[in-house]
């Protein structure tokens, strides 16, 4: 009888209490049947005593209803039967009514138990129905194996009323790991450690344990989390004194709830894993293509300074002035390609794959600019950029070089890709907290659909060959430094549909408050 | 250049294909060059000859450049100019706090290095040019605390004025950030970059200057300011 102590109306009682009460309706019967008599002359007493079997048959155990049967029989004979006040009966007749009643009584009870039973087991069916349902939409919005986890704590927490741990075994070494628990929890409780120790060992020795009988001398409750053999992790449960183990009603939701909390956990390590190869793919490839663009885009400027400067150095009797000064200047020129690129590969290495701590400190955006300028003069003398900054320029809480660098690649690609003597425009907006830095220039477009690889790492367009092309790494650097800083880099069609728009848009920090003193 | 024609220049680098060409270019233009190829023999070679100007490479196989600078400056103030190389703004900022007085970032030119060396060594030999300044649009007279622009006289508060000084006393050189700090605001503002952003724009408003085409005080992303007498560089 597993629905026993919460479905009868006499909660808490055993069977004592039950049959307490079923001998106060039988008392019951007897003073109301007394008083219909004496005031109103009623004379089926018969129907009394089965309304009371009835009522004490609905809420109480079979034995309890017979006893009480027999009760009302007994004191319905001594009470109003003739001869009263003795058990004896007269007529044969009157003993068979009594008899037939108190078996319909019975049977009535019995069978309006059984309903009501029904309805309370169907009403808690439906409530474990919805809260695993709302159980499973938490899980399915988890994105991985810690909210999932902390998903099936509240949910655990909730449908039990207990305190719970949730541990994780780590892929590698099988080892548990803590990932959810309730509040107040001491986490190196030896009773839980004990009880995880033995949870563990029973799922080691036995492979289909009935998990829910033991461990009743402990007071953490332990279950496997695991899907097809294989254990993803241990639900460790802790009740309130007054019930101290799990509720038998409730076996079933714990053991839907875990069964979908392990689906969950297995397909979240899916798809970390997934991601894992992916990504070592990437850096896989990336290597690959590092080091065949590092071999190509090195030698290409190392032969013209090693060729130039031996027919210098073996052929200088013969040359003229003028062929002299020509070497002379593409080693030079050469020379300066060749830092640019190693400043680029070493550039990626700062920006890396993603987190990169950047030491931040308050610039002007037109001293960057200053410096930007400075330093492209040195590349290309005659180059003139036209700066539209806002007035007075925002000050930016930012790595000053880093930015500088960002803001260089992108010039240096609209230079080396415009045709000479175009206009190159540097503009920067302000938009409330985030400031737009617009780099564009004349040269000949990216097509719509190449606008999103130009990011790409060593993306280089078919058009760079008449340029000197470049290692395909600068806008890459520069999304990465702008990345880092909080923003993103887009490449936008140019006014008119005429050349290059390079957008980037960095969030601007609130300069402290606090002025110097300056008297 | 009368100022630098018997300039000796001491050339501290490991790399015998840069003390060729350092050594090369700086004859040609009628300095005197020694070379040491390390630490040792460079602090060795400045006890014993001495030098007007030192060129220190910071990358140095036997002591770290760094360190020769500190021990150089315990007996020493020639000018040293450091070669560092890009990327590394805080190796720049330590190698002037310990007492560099300019650097240049590798690979660089002749001619930059050159335009950095006759700013030092005019400094050596030029006495006072730096409390007077003139290029026919500004004025500013460091002693008599007076500073006129196109004619008219503007006011400067302290801090501009103690800003303005120290830049000008390291004429063509870097001032860094953390020298800036600590001079004007003292040791508690180390971190305070923001302090010094607003002074040096109030700054460059009243000398006419503009931070996106510096003419006066120019900014080194991330190492500091420097003040550009001269328009050669």
């Amino acid at each position: 009888m597993r629905n026993k102590p919460e479905n009868n109306a006499i909660k808490g009682s055993g069977i004592v209490g039950e049959l307490a009460y079923a001998t106060l309706a039988a008392a019951l019967a007897v003073a109301i049947g007394m008083l219909a008599e004496s005031r109103f002359g009623f004379e089926e007493m018969s129907l009394i005593f089965i309304t009371a079997v009835i009522f004490v048959s609905v809420r109480t155990r079979m034995s309890v209803a017979m006893y009480c049967a027999l009760l009302c029989f007994l004191a319905y004979n001594y009470f109003f039967i003739h001869p009263r006040y003795t058990l004896y009966i007269a007529a044969y007749q009157g003993v068979a009514t009594v008899g037939i009643f108190l078996v319909t009584a019975l049977i009535c009870g019995r069978l309006a138990n059984k309903l009501r039973t029904q309805v309370m087991l169907l009403r808690s069916a439906s409530e474990q129905a919805s809260a695993l349902q709302r159980f499973g939409q938490r899980l399915t919005s988890a994105t991985d194996e810690e909210e999932a986890m902390q998903a099936a704590k509240l949910a655990l927490q909730d449908a039990l009323d207990a305190e719970v741990v949730l541990f994780s075994t780590e892929q590698s070494s099988g080892k548990l790991r803590e990932v959810a628990l309730s509040n107040n929890i001491e986490r190196f409780d030896p009773a839980l450690q004990s009880s995880l120790q033995r949870c563990m060992e029973r799922q080691k020795n036995d492979s289909h344990p009935d998990s829910h009988v033991e461990m009743r001398d402990l007071s953490w409750h332990c279950l496997p989390i695991s899907l097809r053999d294989r254990i993803l992790g241990v639900a460790c449960f802790r009740f309130p004194s007054a019930m101290p183990q799990l509720p038998s009603e409730k076996v079933q939701l714990v053991d839907a709830m875990l069964r979908d909390l392990a689906q969950a956990l297995a397909r979240a390590r899916l798809v970390h894993q997934l991601e894992e190869a992916r990504v070592q793919g990437e850096s896989e490839r990336l290597r690959a293509a590092l080091l065949s663009s590092v071999s190509h885009d090195l030698r290409s400027p190392l032969s013209t300074i090693i060729g130039s400067a031996e027919s210098l150095s073996v052929y200088r009797d013969q040359l003229s002035v003028d062929d002299q000064l020509a070497l002379a200047h593409d080693i030079h020129s050469e020379g300066l390609r060749l830092d640019r690129y190693i400043q680029n590969l070493l550039d990626m290495t700062r920006v890396g794959h993603g987190a990169l701590a950047i030491a931040r400190e308050w610039i002007g955006l037109d001293e960057i600019c200053g410096a930007l300028m400075a330093r492209l003069r040195k590349l290309y003398p005659a180059i003139s950029v036209k700066l539209e900054l806002p007035d007075p320029a925002p000050l930016l809480h930012v790595h000053p070089a880093l930015i500088e660098q960002a803001l260089f690649n992108v010039l240096d690609n609209a230079i080396r890709f415009s045709p000479s003597g175009s206009p190159i425009t540097l503009r920067a907006t302000q938009h409330s907290n985030q400031l737009q830095i617009d780099i564009s220039d004349l040269g000949p477009g990216i097509p719509e659909s190449e606008r999103e690889q130009v990011f790409d790492r060593f993306y280089t367009s078919n058009r760079s060959d008449r340029s000197g092309g470049g290692t395909g790494l600068g806008l890459t650097i520069c999304q990465g430094i702008i990345v880092a800083h909080g923003g993103k880099a887009v490449a936008l069609p140019g006014e008119h549909n005429i050349g290059t728009i390079i957008r980037m848009t960095l969030p601007l920090d609130i300069a402290p408050s606090d002025t110097p003193k300056d008297e | 250049m009368p100022h630098s024609v018997l300039a000796n220049i001491l050339i501290i680098d490991d790399e015998p294909q840069i003390r060729r060409f350092l050594g090369i270019s700086l004859r040609a233009q009628g300095y005197t060059v020694t070379e040491a190829g390390s630490g040792h023999a460079g602090l060795e070679n400045l006890a014993t000859t001495g030098a007007d100007l030192v060129i220190l490479d910071l990358g140095l196989p036997d002591l770290d450049g760094l360190d020769v600078l500190r021990e150089l400056r315990a007996w020493s103030s020639v000018p040293v100019i450091v070669l560092s190389v890009r990327a590394n703004e805080s190796e720049k900022v330590r190698a002037l706090d310990a007492g560099a007085n300019d650097y240049v970032t590798k690979p660089f030119g002749v001619q930059e290095l050159s335009a950095r060396m006759r700013a030092l060594l005019r400094l050596q030999t030029g006495g006072d040019a730096s409390s007077v300044f003139d290029d026919g649009t500004l004025r500013i007279d460091l002693g008599r605390r007076v500073i006129t622009r196109n004619g008219e006289q503007m006011t400067l508060s302290r801090k501009e004025w103690a800003m303005l000084a120290l830049l000008m006393r390291h004429n063509g050189r870097v001032v860094t950030q953390p020298q800036l700090l600590r001079e004007l605001w003292g040791p508690t503002h180390q971190e305070d970059t923001h302090y010094l952003r607003i002074l040096v724009a109030k700054l460059r408003t009243k000398l006419g200057d503009n931070a996106a085409s510096p003419r006066y005080i120019q900014t080194e992303a991330g190492v500091g300011l420097r003040f550009m007498a001269d328009t050669a560089f």
